[in-house]
């Protein structure tokens, strides 16, 4: 066992920063800054994306011939650190976080050598097909049917929760292709042009007024054989090192860590009635130090986690405790963000929150995401598997129960 | 102990109750917000002709002589339906400082107000207050007529559509009465005051409030010193008791819907009701609320009785359903799962709703210290 981080990575940390100085205009760091979701700023994250890929430094866990960095786990983990410290504006997961390393496992060289570029490039942007409106957590309940045509399928059915499939071109989606057999054993995994004839997006308007999730329906929408990613009725095990990948692969400590500095940096510019500072004020400041503590224990939980995924282990359910613990976290961080912004909650100023926006905001102009990141991260509890399901995961997996 | 409302309480409890059933349906509501009015006239006008504006003022001043008890009543209901109509700041903040105050001008406001034909707003918390209610800095300078105002309010609720605010400030430093506490009624067409005005994230209208040397006459003062401060501590007493019975209206319908969805949606074969952690959790939803509402109708009755300790008890009703509505909240919009966080179900409305309620005139923080206070005085 050792902490010791070494002074070649201590070089990295100082090279990332100066390239993070040099490459984030203010647009850009304010898309970090007034970020209120899990999800970017759509426009930035793309522009984001272009100076990573630029730099080629945009998907540094990939292998190196497909545009990865040879990094070790220390100096991506530093690379991720530093951007949402300094408020980089963040990435789009579902293709470069998700069907990306997916494809890189299961796709074929076909596959890979068509679709990897598009998708860094920027030329393709992806969306996830999973969630169906009868089927949430319990996701082998997938309904959307695939019926084989010749060379292809026809599908119908509907996908929901398919988050910036307005902003998106592309979908990979679990499909049913066999219904007679258990529901695990009939589903597969299809990739899917939204242009095509059939497809329609219809955007869904979350309560704090901004449009991130939609509802897809597929009324006889032709996709290619060709398209299929793992065999027909082998879904089911794709999806599922998705799914892993959608809790586990992310760093939930360090969007916590960029959460509680930014509530302590509005503390310490937010007073009391009495004139002394948040950062000051006794209750205040021991319930931002015990959400602190508690974010600590989860840093060490993630670094385990990819300590043994390094050494070759499985983590399992560990992804789930580390989904589980690190949304809940948030949200109580959102929760005593609220308590600094006081009365300012109440204006409705969503434009402001746009990252071109330098105009005047109503109350102070810091925290003026705070009541929109508190709404829109509800959800975080409720997608990739709800808290309840992460519970049972690990009750079942861990415990045996 | 009676915790039961009496006859006419409970007749008029059923009236609100019928009114809004029929008319405040969710959807309408919706339609409301979505319009360019800040809210509905219409909606307004019955409730003049149904007799809840009259409800809290004298019958000397034309009104029906309610306590708090009936504040809660009315406020129960307003919360189960979300109304955005502004009853708190016309009805409970402008119209408690005018009737306590009762001033020859305050009093010629008071009848218009009951028949619907005056709106209101209560502009005294500014950015730095955080609920303090002597947490001011707006100066009022003494000239040869009466005064001139000068200061900035914030999120000040119906501001936009009201006729008259109620303004506070402290008298400038210069003066012999340096530092008292003074309230006036000021015309919304008053020279040097101005608005900035925004919609809410719970479907209202607001504004930042500007008094750039706006002159008042000495009959437009309605209470200063010790007087001001215990009608404004008496007015966010009855305000924030208010509040709370929004909030307990709103549990009771959070709980309801949840469990209503609970019953309807399947997943892994099985109805989410079955799931033992759900019932378990929505068996909380119920204790929170039953939990607030006991404390709310102590501090209601205390209130009423003018006790020693009402202000304690109000205190803490207030904190009491700060926590729980947000539990509420919370938990509903997790049981409903996606759909709970969309516009187009009502739990989200509700949860802004609360989360206003919860910060608007001091967080749970700040009454917690102040209900430690109270003990400590009494």
């Amino acid at each position: 066992m050792d902490l010791i981080i070494s002074q070649e990575n201590i070089d990295f940390r100082d090279e990332v920063r100066a390239f993070l100085d040099e490459s984030l205009t203010a647009e850009l760091r304010r898309a970090g800054e007034r970020k209120t979701s899990y999800f970017p700023h759509v426009e930035a994250s793309f522009k984001w994306q272009k100076i990573l890929h630029d730099k080629g430094w945009l998907v540094p866990e990939w292998p190196l011939e497909h545009g990865g960095t040879n990094w070790t786990d220390e100096q991506r983990s530093i690379f991720l650190e530093e951007c949402s410290l300094n408020n980089a504006p963040g990435l789009l997961p579902m293709g470069l976080g998700m069907l990306g390393p997916m494809l890189l496992k299961y796709g074929t060289e076909e596959q890979k050598s068509e679709i990897l570029p598009r998708m860094l490039s920027g030329e393709d942007v992806w969306c996830q097909g999973y969630s169906e409106p009868g089927s949430g957590s319990d996701l082998a309940s997938v309904q959307m049917r695939a019926v084989s045509d010749g060379d292809s399928y026809i599908l119908n059915g509907s996908k929901i929760w398919t988050s910036f499939a307005m902003d998106s071109n592309k979908i990979f989606c679990l499909v049913r292709t066999n219904p007679e057999v258990k529901p695990q054993a009939g589903i597969s995994f299809l990739l899917v042009d939204l242009d095509s004839p059939g497809v329609t997006v219809e955007p869904i308007v979350s309560m704090d007024g901004e449009v991130e999730q939609c509802q897809v329906f597929f009324d006889d929408v032709r996709s290619p054989k060709s398209n299929l990613v793992g065999a027909e009725n082998q879904g089911w095990e794709v999806a599922k090192y998705l799914l892993e990948f959608e809790r586990g692969g992310s760093s939930f400590s360090v969007y916590v860590e960029k959460m509680l500095a930014s509530t302590k940096a509005i503390a310490a510019e937010t007073t009391t009635f009495s004139g002394t500072s948040y950062s000051e004020d006794p209750v205040f400041s021991s319930r931002l130090a015990e959400l602190e503590i508690d974010n600590m224990a989860l840093t060490f939980l993630e670094h385990r986690i990819k300590a043994t995924a390094a050494a070759g282990g499985n983590p399992g359910a560990l992804s789930s405790m580390q989904k589980l613990v690190g949304t809940e976290l948030s949200q109580q961080v959102d929760e005593l963000a609220l308590e600094l912004r006081g009365n300012y909650v109440a204006p409705l100023q969503n434009h402001v929150l746009e990252p071109s926006y330098e105009g005047e905001t109503v109350g102070p102009a810091s925290g003026v995401h705070i009541m929109n990141h508190y709404l829109n991260n509800r959800a975080s509890t409720i997608f990739g598997g709800t808290s309840e399901v992460q519970r049972n995961i690990m009750s079942k997996l861990v415990l045996g129960l | 102990m009676n915790f039961e409302y009496n006859q006419d309480q409970q007749a008029f409890k059923d009236s609100v109750s019928k009114f809004l059933r029929d008319q405040y349906d969710f959807e309408s509501r919706q339609a409301i917000v979505k319009s360019e009015a800040a809210f509905s006239k219409e909606v307004w006008q019955s409730s003049a002709e149904l007799g809840w504006l009259s409800l809290p003022f004298s019958e000397e001043q034309g009104g029906f002589g309610g306590s708090a008890v009936d504040t809660i009543l009315l406020f129960e209901e307003l919360g189960k339906n979300l109304l955005v109509e502004p009853f708190l700041e016309t009805l409970v903040l402008a119209g408690g400082v005018l009737r306590r105050s009762a001033t020859p001008l305050a009093n010629s406001y008071i009848e218009p107000l009951i028949a619907g034909e005056l709106q209101g707003a209560l502009a005294h918390f500014e950015a730095r207050s955080r609920g303090k209610l002597t947490a001011i800095d707006a100066q009022a300078q003494i000239t040869a007529a009466g005064f001139e105002i000068s200061g900035q309010k914030s999120v000040v609720y119906n501001a936009p559509s009201a006729d008259i605010l109620v303004v506070s400030a402290i008298v400038a430093s210069d003066a012999q009465q340096a530092g008292e506490l003074l309230l006036f009624v000021i015309e919304k067409d008053a020279a040097g005051l101005s608005l900035q005005s925004y919609p809410t994230v719970d479907g209202r209208e607001a504004a930042e409030v500007s008094l750039n040397k706006v002159q008042v006459s000495a009959g437009q003062l309605l209470a200063r010193g010790e007087q001001a401060l215990s009608i404004l501590e008496a007015t966010l007493d009855e305000a924030l008791l208010a509040q709370t019975a929004e909030m307990v209206g709103a549990m009771d319908v959070l709980l309801q819907t949840t469990v209503e969805y609970s019953k309807e949606r399947k997943q892994f074969g099985v109805s989410l009701s079955k799931f033992q952690v759900l019932q378990h959790r929505m068996t909380e939803m119920l204790m929170a609320a039953e939990l607030s509402r006991s404390l709310m109708y102590a501090a209601a009755i205390k209130l009423r009785d003018a006790t020693d300790d009402a202000r304690l008890y109000v205190a803490a009703a207030k904190v009491k359903a700060d926590k729980c509505a947000q539990l509420c909240a919370q938990a509903a919009v997790q049981l409903h799962g996606g759909i709970g966080t969309t516009d187009e179900l009502k739990v989200g409305h509700y949860m802004k709703r609360i989360e206003v309620i919860r910060q608007l005139f001091g967080g749970a923080d700040f009454h917690i210290e102040r209900f430690k206070a109270l003990q400590k005085s009494s």
